[in-house]
């Protein structure tokens, strides 16, 4: 009784178990198969490890100076928590080492959560790189031509540009438009250098004021082989409180000392050709103020903008399929004080052009060896900036030429 | 420049350029060859998307599927012989989703870069594109998620 009890359960099982399966179609049953049931899943909590880094040799002509430098090493670690949301970080070494007094740095380039509202949605919140240029976004060297990267994407964007804040990126449905918007902290004026652009007045999540905030938004249109992108940027660069901006005369608030950023740039890519040019436009209204406080010859506005062609000699040939070799040329000017505050200082070296020439070898696709040769042409030096000059002091000259080598990996 | 000068001018500058954008999007996008596949026609059940082929444009060379609470949309393109190519859009480095160009897919995370076909074109991402496991009937495409 027991067995005939338990043979008729059997061949119920086996009953329901085959007309559950007649549910599918026969050609759902056809791609499942037990490896597709083992690995199901894109959320699997993992933890990721890569990086990047580059070293260069430099020759510059003018100060018959050559040096050799282990330019930066970085750490990437992410990690998977969910499919909703992951962490993602990058730790920086650069120059090697930090010492006491040395110009190594350890800094934190990027730790962020990310939160996946859905495929095409997500907000990033903590210390991130906002889309403004291309070098911020894209600064990994095997990325880009030239062993260093553009003037203009140093000095005028201070890339790579990262502050504390919260960021929301999308894209519509049905158009290849993208777009995003973050809200960060603010720049700090007093950390504003002459000749260096925005660059010192960066927190780079570093005990930032959040007196002071920014905004930031991106519109990023792809099409065919063209990508055309708008940014813009808009902050006050002044954290202190309005009892102690008040004493010195200055405004304060959340865009006290506004600075205001302009981009636009366009790239092209089809077979072994490739372009691009960008232009930004920097706006410094309060720029009187910020000389009257902390003497640093802030200009008004600045600009800078390039344009580059590259070639790549492998493309379509089979035995080199997996190598690049680009030549390229790209010319770049910037005028960091195209226009100057009643009380700022002209300094025409600050008005620059630079022609680089060379090329950059992919051996494999995440190791690069690049050279190149940097043709630099300044305005004319401004005597009255020039402050106990040494003795030894080479006279200025408007032109140098400054040779580059350097290797890079990413992976 | 005063403040008033500059906002001024830069309204002009970003409403001259909101328009002319606006303008190249109209005329691009029907040549953009991305359209979107409709969603509330796609069912799926045991990690099986069944999508018909209705939902996809004849004319579109390239679809890009986005199906609900999946996190990586789908790109869907139609070969020869009746055949599809359907690639998670998922960067293969750091699992980030990626953005459908008008002729690949790029990563915003650290620019990656893939052809239509799904191969690396630029690093650090080192595989190519996840191929998902599709079959091809009268009336409908069926798509293996993973």
């Amino acid at each position: 009784m027991f067995k005939s009890f338990i043979a008729t359960a059997i061949l119920l099982l086996l009953f329901f178990c085959a007309n559950a399966q007649i549910v599918r179609t026969p050609a759902q049953q056809l791609l499942i198969t037990n490896e597709d049931s083992l690995n199901a899943g894109v959320s699997k909590s993992k933890t990721v490890l890569s990086g990047y880094g580059s070293a260069l040799y430099r020759r510059d002509f003018n100060a018959q100076q050559s040096t050799m430098n282990l330019e930066r090493v970085v750490l990437f670690v992410g990690h998977q928590f969910n499919e909703k949301i992951a962490f993602f970080s990058e730790l920086e070494i650069e120059n090697a080492k930090v010492t006491g007094g040395g110009d190594g740095e350890i800094a934190m380039e990027q730790a962020y959560l990310k939160f996946n509202l859905n495929a095409r949605k997500y907000i990033v919140a903590g210390l991130f790189i906002p889309r403004i240029g291309l070098i911020n976004e894209n600064h990994l060297p095997v990325n880009f031509n030239g062993v260093e990267r553009p003037i203009v994407e140093q000095i005028v964007i201070p890339s790579t540009w990262r502050e504390l804040g919260i960021g929301f990126y999308g894209r519509f449905k049905n158009k290849p438009l993208n777009y995003s918007i973050a809200i960060m902290n603010g720049l700090n004026s007093s950390g504003f250098e002459h000749g260096n652009g925005l660059r010192g007045g960066r927190f780079e999540g570093s005990n930032a004021t959040a007196n002071n905030l920014a905004v930031t938004g991106a519109l990023q249109y792809y099409y065919k082989n063209f990508i055309f992108q708008f940014s813009g940027y808009a902050g006050g660069s002044n954290g202190l409180t309005k009892r102690a901006s008040d004493s010195l005369n200055i405004d304060s608030g959340i865009f006290g000392l506004p600075v205001y950023m302009g981009e636009t740039n366009i790239q092209y890519s089809k077979n072994a050709f490739s372009a691009k040019a960008l232009f930004t436009y920097i706006n410094i209204t309060a720029a009187n103020q910020i000389n009257k406080t902390y003497s640093n010859n802030t200009a008004s506005s600045m600009y800078g903008g390039y344009g580059e062609i590259a070639y790549d000699l492998f493309y379509g040939k089979e035995k080199m399929k997996e190598q690049q070799l680009k030549i390229f040329s790209r010319y770049e000017m910037l005028d960091l004080n195209s226009s100057i505050a009643i009380n700022g200082i002209y300094d025409g070296t600050q008005k620059q052009s630079h022609l680089i020439l060379g090329f950059t070898y992919l051996p494999v696709k995440n190791v690069v060896i690049k050279a190149d040769v940097r043709l630099v042409h300044t305005g004319e030096e401004n005597p009255s900036l020039v402050i106990n000059p040494s003795r030894v002091r080479f006279p200025y000259n408007r032109t140098n030429q400054i040779f580059n080598l350097g290797i890079g990996y990413s992976f | 420049m005063e403040r008033r000068v500059f906002l001024k001018k830069s309204c002009k500058i970003c409403l001259l350029g909101t328009a002319g954008f606006a303008v190249v999007l109209e005329a691009c996008s029907p040549k953009a060859g991305i359209t979107l596949a409709d969603a509330k026609s796609v069912i799926v059940k045991d990690s099986i998307a069944t999508v018909p082929l209705s939902a996809l444009k004849n004319n579109s060379p390239l679809t890009i599927l986005t199906i609900p609470k999946y996190p990586y949309e789908i790109a869907i393109e139609k070969m020869e012989n009746n055949n599809y190519r359907t690639l998670l859009l998922m960067c293969t480095h750091y699992e980030n989703q990626l953005i459908p160009t008008g002729n690949g897919y790029t990563c915003s995370a650290h620019g990656s870069k893939f052809t239509k076909e799904g191969k690396v074109l630029n690093g650090p991402a080192a595989l190519p594109l996840k191929e998902l496991k599709t079959i091809v009937s009268e009336t409908n495409l069926f798509i293996q998620l993973i």
